[in-house]
């Protein structure tokens, strides 16, 4: 019987919104393999907030998404019955132009919300992969910023406020509508990147900036890896106006940096002359340097940003101090087989290194990926294994020293393990 | 918004602190605490709390305090009197204070009420007076200093210097205090002509401790006045401005020192036309007989004149830079110096730039930055004397930024300050030279011979 | 069950032998005048003297002092430098306080990686100073920054002029060392960006002091503005000075930092240190710019014709960096002058949508005239971010009783706007009954259970923040208090 027939047949269904059996639907939503009984989908908050009390109530476990574009993330659920979608909390509640904030429930696509910035001449600078198959909430929960963070902040720093469903089924708030406001804990803080293991996030709002009056990609094509590298330390310290600077080394071709530029065109044009002098002294060439809101660009910019979606086998990401980043990346990629496809991006100032390989065994190319990101003392997070892996992978490594801690917090929102239980760090 | 009448005269630089009308039993008027916000913007300013973190050493904690025992809710103990004794009274706080609360004023206030309800254990008390009785009397202390200056004739100080570094570090930094070697006294004649055209006329308080324990520097600020033309005269009869009484609650002597002073330098014949400036080489006496006429506000045989000459009162280095300064011909070897703001020059009288334009003046000398130039050394008058173990741990913050800067010579235009600068530059070991601006200004002219 | 109130004698000298030999003699405070000043902060309204106060010199000691008051299940509160303006600091329900004014070390200094290590004590300022030399600043600059320290800052989550564009505290710490109320040690956060697990940094950010004691903080740095232009802009009215504060926003503009100040204040501040205001306007704007050098002048000339095109009768630049610490110097201490106005003054902290400051001005205005107060403004125009001045007298009861019923009804506009009833200075103790108008019930237990997962016994810093009623404060009359 499933958990839904279970809700109903007892009495204490109250989901009121499209609740879906179908096959095809849930296996849409499999993670890693499982499947999940139901796939509710509330079309008011209201109806989010019966539907986890309700499944609360039955010890049903409730694994919150938007999409689940980004639903590989994280580990497999210890159970997952209700598969339960933000996808139709579409409202845009409030869009203060002249505050620059914009309130919006969760379901909202990231493209959806920069569409609506982008005719006030805003936008919220961010830029996660598939932002069309991206919610708001996904944005959140998967902490998904993009290679725009380091200048423009991280979602943390964007979200002012959220308004979110807890394990008991209450909606709360916290933060608020203004941009400066430390009335109560930040608990908005607390889900970001949480994947949706402390509560749901229902509505949040959100500092947004002017869009730049001008914006350049520059991208610059080096002619190994060597080269490229030695060109990180330069571009890394570039100031605001370089909105995004990322390696992308995908083994096909050469090596090519793509530099994101944006702000008042005198500093654009400032910043260019500086990367081409850059690229000069490393024999780098300018193979491409236009507008940045061209299609073409954006599509460049498009794959160094969804390397996490190409074909690959296995996906991790790993950060470090920004000193030691280089020598990371080539730590990294020489970990790994000659006979593997590899392809991997590097941000010189954020200090990441994304790697992603198409290889037969998985389980040790990511341990030893994992033993050369220890040894220079950098996370890994793996963010796509084989299904097969799913019981014994360590998502997360080394584990925070803080773990007890978290594990405490986890109890305190969500002591009967109803949302995403087993998903989080150290399977909480 | 409607527009509003602003009551600017109501500043607080314009209200009494001591002997208010409306003053309660106590030393000042409640209103005085009023002007405290209690926002701690004084905590980086003032070098007791800097150092030991305590709130009651911070002048926010010693403002509380005295309100406190005002409203009579503390009782004045051991405890509350050392925390305010441990002031420095560098005033640092006024220049940090948004609210214009004229701390210097209501510790000073608070002073005499103390020494008048509390008893202080015996051996302090003897210390204190004796402080009193010797320091601010040249001849006494000059008797003082006696077996002191023979001790040093037939070389017994000096072997005591070098064991120096045997003695126990309290011992070590109190010795350290004596001048290296003790000079001989100071006299100044009660006129001496300039040297050169004749700029102006000027009035020298000579001092009590400065000719006889920094006789040179007595000596470096008449040369450098009279080569700018200065007709320098110092009559007689003047003497201690009265600013180690004041500091040591001990109003009465200090009213009675401004008053000799003031016959000294505002006798009540003198013609009304006459107003040379008054100046002098150590910032505390300038500080002090800038004030004079608040100090005898009340005594209407000396409240006019006490006045007239407070608006005569400037520092030789304000007196040199405004004339304007005859740049020395000489000039000095090539030296980097860092200059040391003498509290009571900085915070109680807003000179800074001055002594700085004299030094950059001087041909060799670069002027070098130093971390805090206008925090206190720990010197303030005696206090070295009474608190030595504070005293040293604040020179010793002084002597890292000596270091930080890399000045081969530290300028300071006060004689007190120099004196503990090279007490703990000595017992640091650090190889800085301590200089009086006048004494440089005096060397650079000399080289010129 | 824990401790909250004074201590019995025994037991206060029991607990002062076992602090001693933490901390040694002179680290434990508890004579009547080493502890009665120490009965508030920069908040002075209400007051509360500790039993004891003790001044640890390491995170081990902190940690030992912190797993004492466990064994005794005694209650304690964290403190810094005591600039703080809502009373976070007020030994309000614990009789212990534990201070890091002695903790002032500046652990790392790394430049490479753009961070240092401070603990709790380092003053605010200290940090920009240390790093200065090599181009790079820490951003965040209360206006009390020669003061206030970073433990504080952490707590209060604070703000100053130049969040506007660079954020707040949070947005700037990378990690924290923490030690929990059970005397237990946590690293949380690091100093790599990315790091593993829950933001439990960006919770304690701004969790004043009911988390445990912060003993050092990872701070991010950045590199100093290319270039900076700081203006002072002139106008009639109140009104034309907001408008042009919405009409910049709009144009795509953010400043690093963008202030006012109205006739009161600025009469106040002329007075007291002449930097050149006109007494005889009706509002001033104070916008600063800043960023990459080529790009300024553009940026410049375009705000210049904001603000003549909104009625600024003038708008001048800073020739230097002496003219711009004038101009910031009145602003950071324009509360100082404001004791020039009124024997008492009382300072309110609201947020409200920028776009709404013509409202809530008008409103704060109504408010002083149906209270019979005069009422000054001087704030963070940028960020909405108010801080009303409330002239009056303490010495008259009956006005002091309107003063903080004028207060009250500043916040309830400030929420009716979509505000906030804090912007920086914090809950505390001042505003736990505001609390109230921003977050219901449910959100507030919400908060109480977080809470619980770090101090399941409410020992850390209780009577803050959330409604207990069991506090022993003796409450005084609105007074002066600092506007940062």
């Amino acid at each position: 019987m499933s958990i839904v027939d279970i809700l109903r047949s007892d009495g204490r269904v109250s989901i009121p919104d499209a609740t879906t059996r179908d096959v095809a639907a849930r296996r849409a939503l499999a993670i890693a393999g499982v499947v999940p009984h139901a796939l509710v989908t509330p079309s008011t908050r209201a109806a989010l907030a019966t539907c986890v009390r309700d499944a609360a109530a039955a010890g049903t476990a409730v694994v919150p998404l938007g999409l689940g574009a980004h639903r590989a993330l994280g580990h497999r659920p210890a159970r997952y019955d209700l598969a339960l979608s933000t996808r139709a909390l579409t409202r845009i509640v409030d869009y203060a132009s002249a505050d620059m904030t914009v309130t919006v429930e969760s379901g909202v696509t990231v493209a959806a919300l920069q569409g609506v910035l982008a005719r006030e001449g805003q936008w919220l600078p961010v830029d996660p992969p598939l932002p069309e198959q991206t919610t708001v909430g996904g944005l959140i929960a998967a902490d998904l910023a993009g290679p725009l963070a380091t200048s423009q902040g991280r979602v943390r720093d964007l979200v002012i406020g959220t308004a979110m469903t807890t394990a008991d089924g209450k909606e709360v708030r916290a933060g608020g509508r203004v941009v400066k406001n430390v009335a109560g804990y930040d608990l908005m803080k607390l889900m970001i990147g949480s994947l949706g293991t402390l509560a749901v996030v229902t509505e949040a709002t959100f500092k947004v900036r002017p869009r730049p009056q001008t914006t350049r990609l520059l991208v610059l094509a080096c002619a190994d890896r060597p080269a490229a590298l030695a060109l990180a330390s330069r571009l890394a310290e570039l100031d605001e106006v370089a909105l995004a600077i990322t390696l992308l080394d995908d083994g096909d071709t050469s090596p090519t940096w793509q530099c994101l530029l944006g702000g008042v065109a005198a500093d654009v044009d400032v910043v260019t002359t500086r990367i081409r002098a850059a690229a000069r002294a490393a024999s780098a060439t300018v193979a491409y340097d236009e507008d940045g809101a061209a299609p073409a660009a954006a599509a460049r910019l498009a794959v160094a940003r969804d390397l996490s979606r190409t074909a690959a086998d296995v996906v991790v990401r790993a950060a470090t101090l920004r000193t030691r980043v280089v020598d990371l990346a080539a730590a990294m990629r020489a970990s790994v087989d000659d006979g593997a496809r590899v392809r991997a991006r590097v941000d010189p100032r954020a200090a990441t290194v994304t790697l992603a390989l198409e290889t037969a065994d998985a389980g040790a190319a990511i341990a030893r990926l994992r033993a050369v990101a220890t040894g220079h003392g950098a996370t890994l997070v793996v963010e796509r294994w084989p299904d097969a892996l799913a019981a014994t992978i360590d998502v997360w490594s080394p584990l925070p020293p803080a773990l007890p801690l978290m594990r405490r917090v986890k109890a305190a929102l969500d002591p009967a393990g109803v949302l995403a239980p087993g998903r989080f760090v150290g399977r909480i | 918004m409607t527009p509003v009448d602003v009551d600017i005269d109501r500043g607080a630089a314009d209200r009494p602190i001591g002997e208010a009308p409306d003053t309660p039993p106590g030393f000042a008027a409640a209103t005085a605490f009023l002007e405290c916000v209690h926002c701690g913007l004084c905590h980086s300013a003032c070098p007791t709390y800097l150092e030991l973190g305590t709130e009651a050493d911070s002048p926010r904690g010693r403002i509380h305090l005295m309100s406190a025992l005002q409203a009579g809710t503390l009782a004045l103990d051991a405890a509350a009197v050392r925390h305010l004794d441990l002031c420095l009274g560098c005033r640092g706080c006024e220049t940090a204070c948004p609210s214009g609360v004229r701390y210097g004023s209501l510790i000073e206030a608070a002073r005499p009420w103390i020494e008048a309800h509390h008893r202080r254990p015996l051996a302090t008390r003897f210390r204190r007076r004796l402080a009193l009785a010797v320091l601010p009397h040249p001849s006494r202390l000059r008797r003082a200093l006696a077996p002191l200056r023979l001790l040093e004739r037939f070389g017994v100080l000096a072997a005591v210097r070098r064991l120096r570094s045997r003695l126990p570090a309290r011992w070590r930094y109190r010795l350290s205090l004596l001048p290296e070697p003790l000079p001989q006294p100071a006299t100044v004649p009660v006129a001496t002509p300039p040297r050169g055209a004749e700029r102006a006329h000027v009035q020298l308080l000579v001092g009590c401790v400065m000719p006889e324990l920094f006789a040179d520097t007595v000596r470096s600020t008449l040369e450098v006045l009279t080569r700018n033309g200065c007709w320098v005269t110092a009559p007689a009869g003047q003497g201690c401005c009265g600013a180690l009484a004041l500091h040591a609650g001990d109003r009465a002597a200090a009213t009675r020192f401004a008053r000799a002073n003031v016959d000294a330098f505002e006798p009540p014949s003198a013609e009304r036309t006459a107003a040379p400036p008054l100046v002098m080489n150590a910032a505390g006496c300038g500080a002090t007989m800038k004030e004079y006429g608040h100090l005898l506000a009340d005594d209407p045989a000396y409240a006019a004149r006490a006045a007239r000459l407070a608006a005569r009162v400037e520092d030789a280095t304000e007196l040199l830079a405004r004339l304007p300064l005859i740049v020395p011909r000489g000039g000095l070897p090539p030296c980097r110096i860092a200059y040391h703001d003498p509290c009571h020059l900085a915070h109680a009288q807003g000179v800074r730039r001055q002594p700085r334009m004299l030094l950059a003046a001087i041909d060799g000398v670069t002027l070098v930055a130093m971390a805090d130039e206008d925090l206190c050394c720990g010197s303030a008058g005696h206090y070295n004397v009474m608190h030595p173990d504070l005293a040293e741990r604040l020179v010793a913050r002084k002597v890292e930024a000596i270091r930080a800067s890399g000045a081969d010579v530290v300028a300071t235009a006060n004689a007190g300050c120099a004196l503990q600068l090279e007490a703990g530059l000595r017992a640091a070991g650090l190889a800085v030279r301590v200089r009086h601006v006048l004494d440089l200004l005096a060397d650079a002219y000399r080289a010129a011979e | 069950m824990s401790i909250r109130g004074p201590l019995a004698d025994a037991d206060r000298a029991e607990l002062r032998r076992a602090l001693v030999a933490i901390v040694g003699d002179d680290g434990v405070l508890a004579e009547p005048a080493d502890l009665r000043v120490y009965e508030c902060d920069g908040y002075t309204l209400e007051r509360s003297v500790p039993t004891l106060v003790v001044l640890p010199r390491t995170t081990d000691e902190v940690a030992r002092v912190v797993c004492l008051a466990a064994s005794a299940g005694i209650a304690f509160v964290p403190r810094g430098a005591g600039t703080g303006l809502s009373g976070g600091c007020l030994p309000a329900e614990a009789p212990l306080m534990i201070g890091t004014s002695r903790m002032r070390r500046i652990r790392m200094i790394d430049l490479p990686n753009r961070r240092v290590v401070a603990e709790a004590g380092v003053v605010n300022a200290m940090v920009s100073r240390a790093v200065r030399d090599a181009g790079l600043q820490y951003v965040p600059d209360p206006s009390s920054q020669n003061a206030c320290t970073i433990g504080g800052n952490v707590a209060e989550n604070s703000g100053g002029p130049h969040t506007l564009k660079y954020g707040v505290t949070t947005n700037h710490v990378l990690g924290v060392e923490l030690v929990l109320p059970d005397g237990e040690v946590v690293e949380l956060g690091d100093a790599i960006e990315e790091t593993v697990g829950y933001d439990l940094t960006g919770v304690v950010c701004g969790s004043e002091g009911t988390f445990g004691i912060v003993t050092a903080a990872t701070l991010r740095l950045a590199p100093l503005p290319e270039a900076v232009t700081t203006m002072l802009a002139v106008f009639e009215t109140v009104a034309a000075a907001t408008t042009t504060v919405s009409r910049i926003i709009a144009a795509g503009i953010v400043p690093a930092a963008l202030e006012m100040m109205d006739r009161t204040i600025v009469a106040a501040v002329e007075a007291a240190y002449h930097a050149g205001f006109p007494t005889d306007a009706g509002a001033v704007l104070l916008i600063e710019l800043d960023g990459p050098a080529a790009g300024l002048p553009e940026l410049t000339t375009r705000v210049v014709d904001i603000c003549r095109d909104a009625g600024a009768r003038s708008v001048r630049s800073a020739a230097d960096e002496a003219e711009r610490a004038v101009l910031w110097k009145s602003r950071k201490r324009a509360f100082g002058a404001v004791g020039r106005l009124a024997p008492s003054y009382c300072t309110q902290d609201g947020v409200v949508p920028r776009t709404r400051l013509p409202e809530i001005l008008a409103r704060i205005e109504r408010i002083g005239a149906r209270h019979r107060l005069r009422i000054g403004n001087v704030f963070h125009a940028g960020d909405g971010n108010i801080h009303p001045i409330i002239l009056f007298d303490e010495r008259d009861r009956e006005e002091t009783t309107r003063v903080l019923a004028a207060g009250h009804e500043i916040l309830e506009a400030c929420i009716a706007l979509g505000g906030s009833v804090t912007g920086e200075h914090g809950i505390g103790i001042e505003k736990i009954r505001e609390l109230g108008l921003s977050f219901g019930v449910d959100d507030l237990a919400v908060m109480q259970r977080v809470r619980a997962a770090f101090d399941p016994a409410r020992r850390a810093n209780p009577g803050k923040i959330f409604p207990t009623g069991a506090a022993c404060i003796e409450q005084r009359t609105p007074r002066r208090q600092a506007a940062m």
